[in-house]
């Protein structure tokens, strides 16, 4: 468990009906203009990959990902931890980087430099899709400026 | 879906392999793409120019912690592409975040990919009906001629006049 911020209000534990929230970048999230299960895929040697707690409220969510994925910054995915869980992956808080983090584990570490084994890299895809799919595509109508001005997430 | 892990190139069956009816030469599939020199020749341009430009990319080029693509992998994506393209849609070339080449093909019947390291890769062919094949090795000893006539029969069959039956092939 990561250190816990004392000042970080939520509650540890993650229910099912939670919303989570994953920041998409143009440049490699999209094809097309919709988000590939690329979404969900983790970086060198990480099984892990970085989502926000939407209980933060929209505009954290936005002002969080502007902040990391910069000007490849482009919208949200949103589904929540229940169909994360179902695809097999695990979802848990991180508060220890900020309050409102958390990771969306998959449980399979991609090596550096070269290609997962290929029946490891069906199974990781299969959890992405999985978890692609339960989600909602929110487009962000105005990346460029803070704060959320789109539907509710 | 379940995942065929008990392919292995070891057992790979070759299409030199499948019995007097077979075509001696996977090429015997498809009509002669590069033929059509200008078609070829623009997409062979395409493919090298998307390769160099993978070159250029940083660490952290996808805005979180990616590997630069290795020169490696751009070496070997260079040398497979030609023996694809010549026979196959140009695919998409996707670079990753741990620093391979993802070469993407996909149709009504399914997808296909090939990973491609500084050593290694990793293929997957995803058809919409029927199991997922999954095969990796090497690039030492990679079977690109029998990935291409996999892709071709599951994805192409229109460009497959033969249309084998894959099952013929026993792993």
């Amino acid at each position: 468990m990561p250190e816990l911020q004392a000042e970080c209000h939520l509650p540890v534990e993650i229910v099912g009906g939670e919303k989570i929230v994953r920041a998409i970048k143009a440049n490699y999230h999209l094809k097309k203009g919709l988000p590939t299960w690329r979404a969900f895929k983790p970086g060198p040697e990480k099984s892990v990959v970085s989502v926000m707690r939407q209980e933060m409220g929209d505009d954290f969510c936005k002002d969080k990902s502007r902040e990391v994925a910069a000007q490849h910054y482009v919208g949200l995915l949103v589904c929540t931890a229940a169909a994360i869980r179902g695809s097999g992956s695990s979802i848990e808080d991180y508060r220890a980087d900020f309050c409102g983090h958390a990771h969306l584990d998959h449980g399979i570490v991609s090596p550096r430099g070269e290609p997962l084994p290929a029946a490891d890299s069906e199974k990781l895809r299969q959890k992405c899709e999985a978890i692609l799919v339960a989600c909602d595509w929110h487009p962000d109508p105005s990346p460029e400026q803070p704060g959320w001005s789109g539907a509710p997430l | 879906m379940i995942v065929d892990s008990s392919i292995s190139l070891a057992g790979f069956r070759r299409f030199d392999q499948l019995g007097p009816a077979a075509p001696k030469r996977a090429e015997e599939y498809w009509p002669k793409r590069h033929e059509h020199a200008a078609t070829f020749n623009a997409e062979s341009s395409m493919a090298s120019s998307a390769l160099s430009d993978f070159a250029t990319l940083a660490a952290g080029w996808d805005g979180y912690d990616a590997e630069p693509i290795s020169h490696d992998a751009i070496a070997n994506a260079r040398a497979a592409l030609p023996l694809f393209i010549s026979q196959l849609p140009f695919p998409e070339i996707v670079p990753e975040q741990s620093g391979t080449i993802t070469l993407e093909w996909s149709t009504a019947k399914g997808g296909a990919s090939l990973e491609i390291g500084s050593a290694r890769f990793a293929f997957l062919l995803r058809p919409k009906v029927g199991n997922t094949i999954a095969i990796d090795g090497p690039v030492t000893t990679w079977p690109i001629v029998d990935l291409r006539a996999l892709i071709a029969v599951y994805l192409y069959p229109r460009l497959n006049p033969v249309s084998l039956a894959i099952s013929d092939i026993t792993f």
